[in-house]
């Protein structure tokens, strides 16, 4: 388990860094990123998966709803046939999400009847995201007002065991928290008193009350750390490389390519190399539109549900729009020139939506230093061990990952 | 209200609960030896350590000591052993009635015998909490003393007024009038522009417990940022007293508001209000002029406030405008001028649907639909102008075509906007909007309606934003400036930031944390700041600390167990009652006195602010707060949508029928079985209409006209039931809408809602993932809803929760998805047949009577959900013996809901709490 106190600690280390130290370090090592994009409620099964697949390395075939990837073919690995495990006691959609990228192996439950712990992300976000505005970002096109459901069903990106990073929705706050030129002076003024309210405070506070306000010192800290770098680089920056969102686009689609949009400038301008999207939380139960794709709204997680051939179309139509919304993120890191350098995921935390199947598992994997085609693994195969090979590419020196077992030595590129 | 009486016979099973559960505390317990004399029989065989059936094994518990040393699994055994859903229903072994209560009463023993590690009963320790959006938005607005929220956020629910809520007068009274606005719509906040991420609800708990609430960098930055905005709002001195005295340059004369006298003959007074949404169907929209949007809207509605618009509402009188004579629209110190080259004539149309008010503008001499409008500010500052402005074209009766509008721009640009009007009194009004290009201003309006049939073209509500600074801004200083040295502001600042610092922090505050403020203010003075820039400074950094953004009980006290301070209990009972922070007399009361602790939560009670326990408790225990999103299938549920494109929904009559539930038991203090059945109702008449009730009064609803429409829907009466069909919470058409899938009713979700809503006994989350793969399917598709979780039901693994959850999904059945009436299901009847602890009963009427018989389950359900509330945490087995007694002293006083607050707030667990570490 993480100490919640080590959170951002490690990233804390190079405020004393000169800027132009940490700038010729970048500019000698060229950053490696990592992006991972989350899809609620798994996938219809029957138009993803080809109708047979054998175990290891196979040709892509372009299923329904992985057609659209055919554009991207050559910068892409299809994983399926990993496995996660269910952890009675907590809900079936809760630990889709907020388990999917957790370090905790799933009897390992240190939040209530939950195994989250820090996640792959913030694992990496350690390693590689120090020298940066932001140590990772995690943003979300989650635009249901109504906060329904926990944050066991939003969020994917945990700091420690139940300790959630909040996520943004709002493509201009992001813009803003990206792009923005703070106040410095000020902003340190403020810093600097509340740091030493929240001091005082934590020295009147019980043990379980002084990790609550950790959380609070650790992100003061963060902050400041945040607006020493932002002013250096709003020196460096002369113009953000896009105007201001107005806020959340009104089509789906829009706003999906929006927020990735925003996370793939950060990557090319070195604000961040880490990132986190959540397209949709879990099982949440209100309608909303996919503009152009239906012409009324859609309840995802109900469809997954509903017999009949006519709700399984429906969600492999949603399926496919969030394969097609993958594809443009691919190509604007070629663009741009990430590709290689980045390593996208993809993927949802249940494979069959309607059984609630924590097996095989599908995960799309687009960048540099992964073998491209579809890998399938049969019988019993932790996910986790993707992970692993996954954090193990960011350089973190890691035996194990939560249940991992092993590498996947068979996805890294020779 | 009446009940039928109980019947005699069936219930017997139910005489000895009830009198066991009220009554716990005095029950004898079963001796030591007994307990594990009941484990053996009935409970060991599965839940030993070889079995360990779902994880548990009891068999580790040898005596008592060990059972004090793990209490809390103890709480869920006594929940199985009551529910009767353990030992299993099907096994064949089981106790008598007397066993289960006696080793009920043990359990209930347990739980209230002192703590062993704190030897003394356990208060609960609540994980220390964030405000939430919410109490965040009210604590600001209090600390400041204004009238209006802060920022918009969803949880506010979508009243225009509130009005009729008078806690003081202890009266509903039979008919009031609840505005509702579109949900979405913008409101008049002080920043419309400021959001922050709102809270997600624990699991099966409430949006202000600490241990689901996070702060991350993300957060903070967003706190420091709101601080910031909210200081320099330019409307907030305006708008606040306490603010202004807080930051004024005490070497400076303070500036009076300004004041806005009624003027002559040509003279308006800008309305601050716009034309409501729903009676502007239509929007011309081309291009980056034009901006229609609730934003632009909004600024329209707000500006007035802070001088730099406003609307002329051509209302309120019948009169011609002389071509040439400018008509002057005050808005703030300042006036809009504008000046028609043609007679105008303002007037009221039978033919039209006015934007607002009665009346509207429009060409005075027949045929001649061409008018010109020159707009020039009076009194304002040099050179300002208007830089966005709006009109509104109305439709008209058996009249229609299209109407043209051009705007010149100051840079000499020009902007023109056409659209078709459709024919039909209000149904086809459309918002023209324009904004000019950066530095200039909009200088004259051509509107061009020859177009358009008949003698005249019709506008109204033209709203208007300039570029000027405020009206306290160019207000001219009549006291000459005071000479004061930096020390003498100084101290004068440290004065003020003592003050305000102890009632942002809702506790006394030394004067180490003053000089920490008083730092950040002389930081900005030193950074050439005046005194007003760095007092905001100071006031900021206080808004982002997390003293203020923390409900903070530190331990102060010896021993393991201390009483809350009195400004700690103060704070806890009034973000219990109003989701916001003490005032001063609250703040110095000695609470500590029971008599001055009940004296208050009763005053408390009796002031407007309680509306946020409707508002904030009512609506999350309900799951109210889900019913915005819920979405009828518009093909299947016409009844749902009304108005043009079918945009009127009625989503907020339902809101405010429960909500109106809710504040009829708290103004009234009334019985709180009011909620699970009651002989009354709140409808409307769209609401009456669903329910298929006559009510004369309401019996005009649904007019065409949409403004006609909303206005006699934001009429409530007070309606006596007839039948026990409806009334209370679970036959209301938003619990019943909230509970059902787009397309048809869900009995799981409805018989889940209600376990876990009535009777805070949520259905176990399934142990499996895979719920649903061995549902057996049969050859022939069952038809109706209940055929199909019929066959559901009849898998082993499911029934033990299904007998639970199915009884009340059925006997609601009698509803379809959107709470109206229902005797068939398709084309087959509906079956609301089932059985209730042992007693059938056919329909939500018999199902209602025989909870209301015996409303145990149901007062205690409640009482836990407020406590849970009013505690910010989740109850745990030591808090079961309080909640006996709370409902006991509830009973004795009529089950009247101030009772059940009172006794909330006087409980141990809310007046006391663990000390360190």
């Amino acid at each position: 388990m993480m100490n919640r106190r080590h959170f951002l600690r490690a990233a804390g280390v190079s405020i004393g860094l000169p800027f132009f130290e940490s700038l010729a370090r970048a500019a000698s090592v060229t950053p490696r990123r990592f992006a991972f994009i989350y899809t609620p409620n798994g996938y219809l099964q029957k138009a993803i998966m080809p109708e047979k697949v054998a175990p290891g390395f196979q040709p892509f075939s372009f299923t329904p709803t992985l057609e659209p990837l055919a554009r991207v073919k050559d910068d892409i690995t299809f994983v399926t046939g990993l496995d996660r495990q269910f952890v009675g006691g907590t809900g079936v959609h809760a630990q889709c999400g907020s388990c999917w990228l957790t370090s905790s192996a799933p009897q390992e439950t240190l939040d209530g009847g939950f195994p989250t712990n820090v996640t792959l992300d913030q694992i990496i976000a350690r390693q590689i995201g120090a020298d940066t505005l932001l140590p990772s970002l995690e943003l979300s096109t989650n635009d249901f007002a109504d906060n329904k459901e926990t944050r066991y069903h939003e969020c994917v990106s945990w700091y420690a065991p139940g300790y959630a990073a909040n996520v943004e929705k709002n493509p201009r706050a992001v813009f803003q928290r990206l792009f923005g030129r703070p106040d410095a002076d000020a902003t340190r003024s403020a810093l600097d008193v509340v740091m030493a309210d929240a001091k005082a405070l934590n020295a009147r506070l019980g043990r379980d009350d002084q990790e609550k306000l950790g959380e609070y010192l650790e992100s003061v800290r963060a902050t400041e750390k945040r607006i020493d770098m932002a002013e250096k680089i709003s020196a460096r920056m002369k113009k953000p490389p896009l105007a201001e969102p107005a806020g959340i686009p009104e089509a789906r689609g829009d706003y999906l390519r929006l927020q990735a949009e925003l996370f793939v400038l950060a990557f090319q301008n070195d604000l961040t190399r880490v990132a986190t999207l959540v397209v949709d939380p879990e099982r949440w139960d209100s309608p909303r539109m996919f503009h152009g794709l239906f012409d009324k709204p859609q309840n995802h997680h109900v469809l997954t549900h509903t017999k009949g051939d006519e709700a399984k179309a429906a969600v492999a139509k949603i399926d496919r729009f969030h394969f097609e919304f993958y594809a443009h993120v691919v190509e604007r890191l070629r663009a741009t020139g990430l590709l290689d350098t980045t390593t996208l995921v993809m993927g949802s935390g249940i494979s069959d939506g309607d059984q609630h199947d924590y097996a095989d598992l599908q995960v799309l994997i687009a960048g540099g230093g992964w073998k491209r085609g579809h890998f399938h693994y049969d019988g019993k195969r932790p996910l986790a061990d993707l992970w692993l090979t996954m954090v193990r590419h960011a350089g973190v020196k890691q035996e194990r990952f939560a249940d991992s077992t092993g590498a996947l030595a068979a996805l890294a590129a020779a | 209200m009446s009940f039928s009486k109980p019947t005699a016979g069936k219930s017997g099973r139910w005489k000895v609960r009830i009198a066991l559960l009220i009554f716990m505390a005095l029950a004898a317990p079963c001796a030591a030896a007994d307990f594990r004399a009941f484990l053996d029989t009935h409970c060991l065989d599965c839940h030993d350590a070889d079995a360990k059936k779902g994880g548990l094994d009891l068999s580790r518990f040898a005596d008592e000591a060990v059972v004090m040393g793990d209490r809390a699994i103890w709480r869920s055994v006594f929940e199985k052993i009551e529910s009767h859903q353990m030992p299993p229903p099907k096994q064949k072994t089981q106790p008598s009635a007397a066993q289960r209560s006696e080793m009920l009463a043990w359990i209930m023993d347990i739980a209230a015998r002192p703590d062993p590690t704190l030897g003394a009963r356990d208060p609960g320790n609540p994980v220390l909490r964030r405000l939430t959006r919410l109490e965040y938005n009210n604590t600001i607005r209090d600390l400041l003393g204004l009238e209006m929220d802060i920022f918009m956020f969803p949880e506010r629910l979508p009243l225009s007024s509130k009005a009729y809520f008078q806690p003081v007068s202890g009266r509903m009274g039979d008919r009031v009038e609840v505005p509702v606005r579109e949900y979405g719509l913008k409101y008049p906040v002080l920043l419309p522009d400021l959001s922050l991420p709102g809270e997600n609800r624990a699991e099966h708990g409430y949006r202000n417990r600490g241990e689901a609430m996070n702060l991350s960098p993300m957060l903070l930055e967003q706190y420091l940022a709101a601080a910031r905005q909210i200081v320099e709002s330019p409307k907030l001195p305006q708008l606040s007293t306490v603010f202004r005295a807080l930051i004024h340059d005490p070497a400076q004369p303070m500036k009076a508001a300004p004041v806005i006298e009624d003027g002559e003959a040509n003279t308006w007074t800008a309305a601050k209000e716009f034309a409501p949404n729903l009676n502007l169907p239509f929007q011309a929209k081309r291009g980056e002029v034009v901006t229609l949007d609730y934003q632009f809207r909004f600024a329209m509605q707000t500006a007035a406030a802070d001088g730099t618009g406003g609307v002329w509402d051509a209302a309120g009188r019948s009169t011609v405008m002389k071509a040439g004579v400018p008509i002057r629209v005050r808005f703030g110190s300042k006036s809009l001028l504008i000046t028609a080259q043609e007679d105008l004539w303002v007037a009221g149309f039978s033919t039209a649907g006015e934007t607002s008010g009665e009346s509207l503008f429009t060409n005075h001499e027949k045929q001649k639909k061409i008018l010109t409008l020159d707009f020039a500010i009076e009194g304002g500052a040099n050179r300002e102008g208007i830089t966005e402005l709006a009109l509104c074209a109305l439709s008209r009766d058996k009249d229609s075509g299209t109407i043209e509008m051009t705007a010149d721009f100051s840079d000499g640009g020009t902007a023109r906007l056409a659209h078709e009007i459709i024919t039909g009194g209000g149904v086809g009004n459309t918002f023209f909007a324009f904004r000019a290009p950066k530095g200039a201003h909009i200088t004259r309006l051509r509107l061009d309606g020859s177009k358009f049939s008949g003698n005249h073209a019709l506008y109204d509500d033209l709203a208007f934003l300039t570029d000027g600074a405020t009206a306290a801004d160019i207000a001219p200083a009549t006291e000459p400036e005071r000479v004061m040295s930096a020390r003498e502001k100084r101290d004068i600042a440290r004065e003020r930031l003592a003050v305000f610092l102890a009632r942002a922090f809702r506790r006394p505050v030394d004067d180490k944390t003053v000089s920490r403020y008083v730092e950040v203010f002389n930081d900005a003075r030193g950074r050439d700041a005046s005194f007003e820039v760095a007092m905001k400074a100071a006031v900021a950094a206080a808004l982002a600390s997390s003293e203020f953004l923390y409900i903070v009980e530190s331990g102060t006290g010896r021993g393991a167990v201390r009483p809350l301070a009195d400004h700690e209990l103060a704070t806890r009972l009034a973000f219990f009652l109003w989701a916001a922070p003490p005032d001063d007399e609250l703040l110095g009361s000695r609470l500590s006195d029971p008599a001055m602790l009940e004296a208050q939560t009763r005053r408390l009670l009796r002031d407007a602010r309680v509306r946020e326990l409707g508002e904030s408790f009512a609506t999350q225990w309900l799951r109210l707060d889900q019913l915005m999103t819920a979405k009828p299938d518009p093909k299947l549920f016409k009844g749902f949508y009304s108005g043009p494109q079918g945009k009127v929904t009625l989503h907020g009559s339902m809101l405010v029928e429960a909500l109106l539930l809710f504040e009829t038991v708290l103004v009234e203090d009334r019985s709180v079985l009011d909620f699970l059945s009651a002989d009354y109702t709140w409808l409307n008449g769209r609401l009456a209409k669903l329910y298929g009730i006559d009510d004369a009064a309401l019996a005009k609803a649904a007019s065409s006209n949409v403004l006609i429409d909303a206005k006699q829907n934001a009429e409530w009466s007070r309606v006596p039931l007839r039948d026990n069909r409806r009334g209370g919470y679970m036959t209301m058409a938003g619990p019943l809408t909230v509970t059902s899938l787009p397309v048809r009713t869900s009995p799981v979700k409805r018989g889940a809602w209600l376990l876990e809503t009535l009777f805070n006994r949520p259905p176990q989350e399934p142990k499996i993932a895979f719920v649903l793969r061995d549902d057996p399917q049969t050859q022939a598709a069952p038809r109706t809803v209940r055929e199909r979780f019929e066959a559901h039901r009849s898998n082993d693994a499911c029934y033990s929760c299904h007998i639970r959850l199915d009884p009340p999904g059925f006997a609601l059945e009698r509803f379809d998805a959107i709470g109206s009436w229902r005797e068939k299901d398709g084309a087959q009847p509906v079956d609301a047949r089932a059985e209730w602890n042992g007693t059938p009963f056919d329909g939500p009427a018999e199902y209602k009577a025989l909870l209301a018989q015996h409303p145990h389950e149901f007062t205690r359900g409640l009482i836990e959900h407020l406590l849970s509330y009013a505690l910010g945490r989740s109850l745990e087995i030591y808090d079961m013996p309080m909640v006996a007694r709370i409902e006991q002293a509830a009973q004795a006083d009529g089950w009247k809901l101030s009772r059940v607050i009172v006794e909330i707030v006087k409980s141990y667990p809310f007046t006391h709490i663990r000390n360190l570490p």
